[in-house]
């Protein structure tokens, strides 16, 4: 029987039935329930993140990750029908979408955890002396996501050759190129880490930071569209090079995948071209969760993530922004974040406008 | 004290060896035991690529001021266990001029840095044809630029421990045979025979190098 940690009930395929949780019983209406329906539900759930209502009128919670655990036999405010549980005998207090949402991610830090290591952040000491086998753990991770998805598009262009049209075939080829792109570019940041001392002896060369963008765009298009999110088409342009090393790809790379990553659906992310005799700036303004002030002035630290940030990817490493720096300040360009602190409730998190401004002085002897 | 007409590099700053980007002009030799798998998307791209699988003489890349070079599985002919990382090596002894491209898969592996410092850039196996275009393009700029060039041959010489005064002097010549168009000026210029004939040998390879041909004839 599996085990759970968490304070809240969840469901058990092995048993069709849910586990109850360390602080809450299953409820009684559960046991009135048909296991058919119920197992058609989760199943139904499991691969699609957010809040959901069950069969019986209670709440349940899915991170859309196929081996997590999804967090029912509650009642969440906006995610329960009255009409179904009000005649229950059974504690079922409305718990705030956030209460559930901290708590998922609160056990998933106890499962990194042994028994008796503290909560404490790694120091930048511990970080930089480590043999950072989290970024190899991580990186390997997010290969093989990119390669599984290269398999599947293949094999759909494979299975379905016969009868699948020419804007189809393209479509997919788009979706396996843009992954396979974004698979090297988590490996030539792998390198870097690894071997960092090679990546300023290299020779320079003029590159436009407009069309490193544009290319990124380009690819980050399809990841977009699989997530609901729309690039807005640029604002502005600009002509100017600068002496980069090669590393410096990954810079608009890793701006616009956080933007689109962390943008609920129907959302959109836009990249403006401030182009003057000084200097060029680029704002990439998105909707993603807050960062408080605290979190803000912590977002270049090696894997440091905001709470927002964690419960809506729990995908991440923590790596992005902080690579993103280190490129910033070998290239002399100004990186900057803010996060607006009016912000607005969905599905439980606050979200707010999200801002990566970088700035390039043309004068730069 | 110098008693002899003087100029700056950055008089040939508006000496352009070519009008336009002209990417065929520039021959680029790519040494790969299991071929490049862009060679056509490039050479469509108007690019002038030979693609060997090894070389077994030095001498083969004489004529290609780019080199591109892999790592493993080639270099057989010179009996190291460095394989491309010392046809690298041995490319920059002779051709200091030359910007040669390390073509890895291995940028991760700190037992080649050595090598790889000695190379311009490198490339790692899985760039794509927007990659290879943006990066030939920015090479071909640099070889064609004379300033670029001989601040790559002054680099070599200071390498060579040779006195500063005597490299100045070189310079002098280089920027006086490119501003009246005439290679004699630093083929037989005096500082350059008092040199020790290895070196003396390498800034003659220079003399009858591309830059020379194309902004002299």
């Amino acid at each position: 029987m599996i085990k759970n940690n968490n304070p809240l009930p969840v469901w058990s395929k092995e048993n069709s039935f849910p586990i109850e949780g360390t602080l809450f019983e299953i409820p009684d209406i559960c046991s009135k329930a048909k296991n058919k329906w119920c197992r058609k539900h989760y199943d139904r759930i499991e691969a699609h993140r957010g809040f959901h209502i069950c069969p019986m009128g209670l709440s349940s919670y899915s991170t859309g990750e196929p081996s997590a655990n999804i967090i029912t036999a509650v009642r969440i405010a906006d995610a329960y029908d009255n009409s179904k549980i009000k005649a229950s005998c059974s504690f079922l207090p409305t718990l705030p979408k956030t209460l559930v949402l901290s708590s998922i991610k609160k056990s998933r830090n106890q499962k990194h955890q042994t028994p008796n290591e503290p909560t404490r952040p790694a120091t930048p000491q511990q970080i930089t002396t480590s043999n950072d086998s989290e970024l190899i753990d991580f990186s390997l991770h997010e290969v093989r996501k990119f390669n599984r998805q290269i398999k599947r598009y293949s094999e759909e262009i494979l299975h379905h050759i016969e009868s699948i049209d020419k804007k189809t075939i393209e479509a997919k080829v788009k979706s396996i190129f843009a992954s396979s792109s974004m698979m090297s570019i988590r490996l030539n940041i792998y390198d870097f880490e690894a071997n960092p001392d090679i990546v300023t002896a290299q020779m320079p060369l003029s590159t436009s930071i407009y069309k490193k963008f544009d290319k990124a765009r380009r690819i980050l298009d399809v990841y977009a569209k699989d997530r609901g999110v729309k690039i807005l088409p640029f604002d502005g342009n600009s002509y100017l090079e600068i002496s980069a090393y090669q590393i410096l790809d990954f810079l608009p790379f890793v701006i616009m995948e956080n933007a689109i990553k962390y943008s609920p659906r129907d959302q959109e992310v836009s990249v403006k071209f401030e182009d003057d005799k000084e200097s060029l700036t680029i704002i990439t303004s998105s909707f993603g969760p807050l960062n408080t002030k605290e979190e803000l002035r912590d977002i270049f630290g090696k894997r440091f993530r905001g709470e927002g940030a964690q419960i809506v990817d729990n995908g991440g490493g923590g790596y992005g922004l902080y690579f993103g720096k280190l490129i910033c300040d070998m290239h002399d360009i100004g990186i900057t974040v803010d996060s607006d602190q009016s912000y607005t409730n969905f599905n439980g998190i606050k979200y707010s406008t999200f801002t990566v401004t970088l700035n390039i002085k043309k004068n730069r002897n | 004290m110098i008693l002899r007409k003087e100029y700056a590099l950055s008089q040939l700053s508006d000496i352009t060896a070519l009008k336009g980007l002209e990417r065929s002009v520039v021959p680029i030799l790519c040494i790969d035991d299991e071929g490049l798998e862009y060679e056509q998307i490039i050479r469509t791209h108007g690019f002038n690529i030979r693609v060997l699988n090894d070389i077994q003489d030095i001498k083969a890349v004489k004529e290609y001021p780019v080199v591109i070079c892999d790592i493993q599985g080639i270099g057989k002919s010179f009996a190291s266990k460095y394989q491309g990382a010392h046809i690298i090596e041995e490319i920059k002894r002779h051709y200091p001029e030359k910007i040669v491209i390390a073509h890895t898969g291995q940028k991760h592996d700190a037992r080649y840095n050595k090598f790889f410092l000695m190379a311009d850039l490198m490339l790692p196996k899985d760039i794509d044809s927007d990659e290879w275009i943006d990066n030939l393009d920015s090479i071909i700029r640099k070889v064609i630029d004379p300033i670029e060039q001989w601040k790559r041959m002054r680099d070599y010489l200071y390498k060579q421990d040779i006195s500063t005064r005597n490299v100045y002097l070189l310079e002098l010549d280089y920027i006086k045979s490119i501003l009246t168009k005439n290679k004699s000026t630093l083929a037989n210029s005096k500082t350059l025979k008092a040199l020790n004939p290895d070196v003396r040998g390498v800034i003659q390879g220079f003399v009858a190098s591309l830059i020379f041909k194309m902004v002299i004839g």
